[in-house]
């Protein structure tokens, strides 16, 4: 966990402080850019495992960085920032961010938000090589070839959409995802249905937390979206 | 019909400036000086067009055109001729800052878009252009029969008075009529061989000093006007007490008398209303009377006037009447048909009876007998089948108990009697006077035949009879009148009733209706009644046309789209631009199937209305009348709204306004306590925390972070009044689940509340609202922490939703010690908090409430509060349910 290597973009000195000590305090090795061109560069010669944007910089719109970062990199981009519209948060996660915090924030939040993007990490390095036909996140157990799903040894009933609902997720596991990009994905354009999709969501979620009580994995983003997060293993 | 006059003062912001060349004959030299005058400008780097100059071929004339721009005419084949015309729309099109057009008078060929070159001057004025144009003193409507005396041409090509008046500016070309004759003599106004009939016609010495004496003084008419105008400039003086009356009639003569009166008017300053009484002759008047009466209103209406029409039988007396209510002070009439004193004292004598107060000018209309005017007794009504008919057979009734009458020997009076009671019948059965006329005459011959010696002759012995006969006849006939008479009048109170009824109906449902739009539609609806066709309105909204509501006589479905064709909306959009009527019947646009009409305020165009003229005839007076107030009360309707709307917007602006300021007040207080707090207790910590203990210490930063969580809560309510502040507009409304709303709201929930227990239940799996969820979430916030914050610790709190209906009702109980019933109605206005010491002294700034309130509203939802039993408060709120329809059947994917 000590080799985490996080980027902090932010220009205001005391929100950098904050974020700067609260890592110190568990132990992450941080590196500083205080401008969007910096942050750029050092995204390219220090390759990051994580980066906690502030979207307000006085150089570059952090909207325009998490696009130039995503040309080449997929790197976890957790956003912090003070806008708080819910339209400034999908720009941000269709543009390609992970996460996204709004300002004031607590410590504790962004501890959270840390961890699930590194367990992401971690999985993912791990899995590399492990068979892709299946996702594993606690009891939920994914067979994408067979197209069915379990919790525990109880294999899940699914109506296709929320099966499709599921894959989405899993696959982006960590990842907020916004409607429209759901909505696209699954029904295959952007006609807006959020209706339905919600309907679909709860009752998805119900089916997969069904005996899970302990553990939330789905995550609900109101007005933006949602998100699968690892269970702890 | 008072659209004219009014228009010209009304939109004068950009308006184009008009100057006119005027002068008393041909060749005084008007397109000179307009030329001259233009190379001067020219000069001063003025935008110079030449929009049209009168090729005459005088050499002079030619030559200043050169060097000036010259806009192509139009030009079209007719009938073989080549015909020019100036054209208007590459005029506007090149819109230059000032534009040359010869010939104010002329009368354009068919092919341009308005009858008469006038109409294109003002359309170029409207666009912002400033035109200079001629005229010569004949062609000007009210000094037309003033000329024509002196010259004894007939002058076809006109202007109204108004036209000349919205003259800015009047250039006087004048030279001594001596020196005129000259030029015409040596060739330099027409070709000499002209000239010379010319000459001997038109240019004498003392008829050209008869004109220039005419153009002069209605050139000082008019400066006199203009200077009156500046001293009333800034508020709008009444017109002098002077109201001049003309009244109008289907004869050509009228026109004579129409132009004295405007000439009255206008020498006076008064104002000027041209009436026309309408009888039950009017109906039965021929196409061609009808349409002279067409024209003589159109010429009042072009001379100023306001057109009023009443309806009853004695024409004098229903003058005086209207000229008594609204204060006349001259009449103006034309000689008196001799027709009408048959039965009543001469009409202008009756007038001077009726009316003592009014001056009468009684204007001769003698001449122009040579147009046909023969005064003929005109039958009302032709025959008809049916009511010849009807009239044979009442006399052979009437006969046939003549003949019963004279079996029993009754006496020959009796039969008399009988036959005038027949007469009587057939006036009431039948329409027009022709048939109480011969059926009078036939019942004397009749009679005669019948039932007088010798029988079956038309002799009689009894010296006698001839006096029977007459006073019969007489007898008979007079009857007859007045039983005609009577039934008019049912006819005429009829349909004033019918008129009365349907103004009030109108009005009635037009304040009824809320919205612009259903003002529209009730408008549409009601003329459509009346005039039995279909009804186009298109609303206008920033000089764009809006999309047509369109309303059907009767309950078929018609076809609009020949109506709606993009031809006929450019119509509508030239009408809505120019604040005039065009289209079908009119002078402008006249080959569209439409009337168009604005429906205005003073300022301006609000709708235009189309009225169909291509499948039913032309509209009638009376409901040209209806109509035109139907369409003002729908203005003042419309005008109602507007302003009613920009009332409300005001006192909306004022409440937030206020809003606003009583919030900056008390927030800049509400947040010196929690910022002094935090700044003080970091103080002490940075100077002296080795002094404290470690509890101390603790107990600091716990209030630090619990004062900055404060401000936090705080920030976000205010950020959501600002949300809500500019109107609901900026809502974003979408459809949430409100489990999930829920449990985001609690995520943010004070962390005091560990000591509470806070429950959630739903009615059911599946509850969906449409909300904006960031503003909603604060409201649940608000309420839950309000909950948390007035009850002792360890009280329960929850938080249920359920739905009922359309709607879903939120609620947050608590089972606290309560509120007080009295406070229910003030818990939601601003600032108030229920108990000031019941918590720690400064979070009561009483915004969360009052913000819950206006979020709810703005949705569109009630939110209420109630006591929860045994204890407790109970505060709920509605949203509106999101009803959700899966396509997707419940097929599972397992196998």
């Amino acid at each position: 966990m000590n080799k985490t290597n996080i980027l902090v973009v932010e220009d205001d000195r005391a929100i950098r402080k904050l974020i700067t000590t609260t890592l110190e305090t568990q132990g992450y090795h941080y590196r500083i850019a205080e401008t969007g061109q910096a942050s750029i560069l050092e995204a390219l010669t220090h390759k990051p495992d994580i980066i906690i944007l502030d979207l307000g910089l006085p150089d570059i719109d952090g909207v325009e960085i998490i696009k130039k970062i995503r040309e080449w990199s997929i790197v976890p981009i957790i956003v912090v920032s003070a806008r708080s519209e819910d339209r400034d948060k999908i720009l941000a996660l269709d543009a390609g961010a992970d996460d996204y915090l709004t300002k004031p924030f607590s410590v504790d939040e962004l501890l959270a938000r840390l961890r699930v993007s590194l367990r992401r990490i971690r999985y993912d390095s791990e899995n590399t090589t492990a068979n892709s036909n299946e996702f594993v996140n606690g009891s939920l157990k994914i067979d994408y070839a067979a197209g069915c799903a379990w919790l525990g040894e109880e294999e899940i009933h699914l109506t296709p959409i929320e099966y499709k609902l599921l894959c989405l997720l899993s696959k982006n596991v960590g990842k907020v995802l916004t409607h429209n990009f759901i909505i696209h994905e699954v029904w295959g354009s952007y006609a807006s249905d959020l209706p339905a999709l919600r309907v679909f969501m709860a009752t998805l979620r119900k089916k997969i937390e069904a005996n899970n009580s302990e553990a939330k994995l789905i995550q609900t983003h109101v007005g933006v979206g949602y998100r699968m997060l690892r269970a702890n293993e | 019909m008072e659209e004219q006059v009014q228009l010209y003062h009304s939109n004068t912001k950009k308006r184009g400036i008009l100057r006119i060349y005027f002068g008393y004959a041909a060749g005084v030299g008007k397109t000179c000086a307009m030329l001259s005058d233009a190379h001067h400008a020219l000069q001063n780097g003025i935008d110079v067009v030449a929009g049209y100059i009168e090729p005459h071929q005088r050499p002079e004339t030619a030559k200043l055109v050169e060097g000036l721009e010259c806009l192509a005419p139009l030009e079209v084949y007719y009938k073989g001729i080549k015909l020019r015309e100036f054209n208007l729309d590459l005029a506007i099109e090149r819109k230059p800052k000032l534009i040359l057009v010869d010939e104010y008078a002329h009368t354009n060929a068919n092919i341009s878009r308005h009858k008469k070159r006038y109409q294109d001057v003002e359309e170029l004025l409207k666009a912002g252009i400033d035109v200079y144009t001629t005229v010569n003193v004949q062609h000007i409507e009210s000094l037309y029969d003033l000329v024509q005396s002196i010259t004894g041409v007939y002058v076809s090509e006109r202007i109204p008075d108004s036209a000349f008046d919205i003259a800015d500016q009047i250039e006087l070309v004048d030279i001594s009529p001596e020196d005129l004759i000259e030029r015409l003599e040596n060739g330099k106004v027409y070709k000499t061989d002209q000239a010379e009939r010319a000459l001997s016609n038109f240019f004498t010495l003392e008829k050209l000093t008869a004109l220039r004496e005419i153009a002069l003084r209605k050139t000082a008419d008019k400066i006199y006007k203009n200077a009156a105008q500046l001293e009333n400039e800034g508020y709008k003086t009444l017109p002098t007490n002077e109201h001049v009356l003309v009244c109008l009639s289907s004869k050509t003569a009228n026109t004579k008398v129409i132009r004295a009166a405007a000439r009255l008017a206008d020498a006076f300053h008064g104002s000027f209303t041209a009436l026309y009484v309408e009888n039950n002759q009017t109906k039965a008047e021929s196409p061609e009377s009808l349409n002279t009466l067409r024209e003589n209103i159109r010429l009042a209406e072009q001379l100023g006037a306001q057109i009023t029409t009443l309806y009853g039988d004695d024409i004098a007396s229903q003058i005086a009447e209207y000229a008594k209510l609204s204060k006349v002070t001259k009449i103006v009439i034309g000689k008196v048909n001799a027709r009408r004193s048959i039965l009543s004292q001469n009409y202008a004598d009756r007038l001077l009876t009726l009316a003592p107060n009014i001056d009468i000018y009684i204007i001769p209309d003698s001449y122009k007998k040579a147009k046909g005017e023969l005064p003929k007794f005109k039958l009302s009504a032709s025959l008809n089948l049916a009511d010849s008919l009807k009239s044979v057979l009442i006399l052979v009734v009437t006969t046939l108990i003549g003949f019963m009458f004279e079996y029993f020997h009754f006496s020959v009076a009796n039969i008399i009697t009988i036959y005038i009671l027949g007469v009587q019948v057939n006036a009431i059965v039948t329409t027009g006077r022709l048939y109480s006329i011969i059926s009078s005459i036939l019942s004397v011959l009749v009679f005669n035949y019948f039932f007088t010696e010798p029988r079956y002759s038309l002799e009689a012995y009894d010296p006698g009879y001839p006096i029977t006969f007459l006073v019969m006849l007489i007898a008979a006939i007079l009857t007859s009148t007045l039983t005609k008479q009577v039934k008019e009048q049912a006819f005429q109170s009829a349909q004033k009733s019918y008129r009365t009824e349907i103004l009030l109906e109108t009005s009635h449902k037009l304040q009824q209706a809320s919205s612009t739009a259903g003002i529209l539609k009730e408008t549409a609806l009601q003329i459509a009644k009346l005039l039995n066709r279909m009804i186009i309105i298109y609303p206008v909204a920033g000089g764009q046309l809006g999309s047509p509501i369109l309303s059907e006589s009767d309950g078929e479905h018609l076809d609009f789209s020949p109506y709606l064709s993009t031809e006929e909306m450019a119509v509508a959009l030239w009408v809505s631009n120019n604040n005039k009527r065009a289209g079908a019947t009119t002078n402008t646009l006249s080959g569209a199937k439409c009337l168009y009409l604005a429906i205005r305020s003073k300022t301006e165009v609000l709708a235009v209305i189309a009225i169909p003229m291509d499948t039913a005839s032309r509209l009638e007076t009376f409901e040209k009348n209806i109509l035109i107030a139907i369409l003002s009360e729908c203005a003042l309707a419309l005008e109602k709204e507007a302003i009613d709307e920009a009332q409300k917007n005001i006192s909306l602006q004022m409440q937030q306004e206020q809003l606003r300021a009583n919030l900056l007040r008390s927030i800049s207080h509400d947040l010196r306590t929690p910022l002094t707090s935090i700044s003080g207790n970091a103080g002490i910590l940075l100077n002296n925390a080795a002094a404290l203990n470690s509890e101390k210490i603790k107990q600091l930063y716990f209030d630090i972070h619990d004062d900055a969580m404060w401000l936090i809560n705080l920030v976000e309510n205010l950020l959501s009044i600002t949300r809500i502040d500019n109107g609901s507009m900026q809502l974003q409304l979408h459809p949430e689940l409100i489990e999930e709303v829920v449990e985001e709201a609690l995520k943010h929930i004070n962390r005091k509340a560990v000591e509470h227990k806070i429950k959630v239940s739903y009615s059911e799996d599946i509850l969906m609202a449409y909300m904006d969820s960031r503003l909603i979430i604060q409201v649940i916030i608000n309420l839950v922490d309000n909950a948390i914050k007035y009850t002792q610790v360890g009280s329960s709190i929850e938080i249920s939703a359920k739905k009922i209906g359309s709607a879903i009702w939120i609620e947050v109980s608590d089972d606290g010690p309560g509120i007080n019933a009295i406070e229910h109605e003030k818990l939601f206005d601003m600032f108030y908090t229920v108990d000031k010491n019941n918590h720690d002294g400064r979070r009561g700034l009483g915004l969360g409430l009052s913000l819950c309130k206006s979020i709810v509203q703005a949705h569109g939802g009630r939110i209420y509060v109630k006591d929860n039993h045994p204890s407790g408060t109970i505060i709920g709120f509605s949203l509106k349910a999101e009803e959700v329809i899966l396509d997707e059947q419940d097929e599972y994917t397992s196998r």
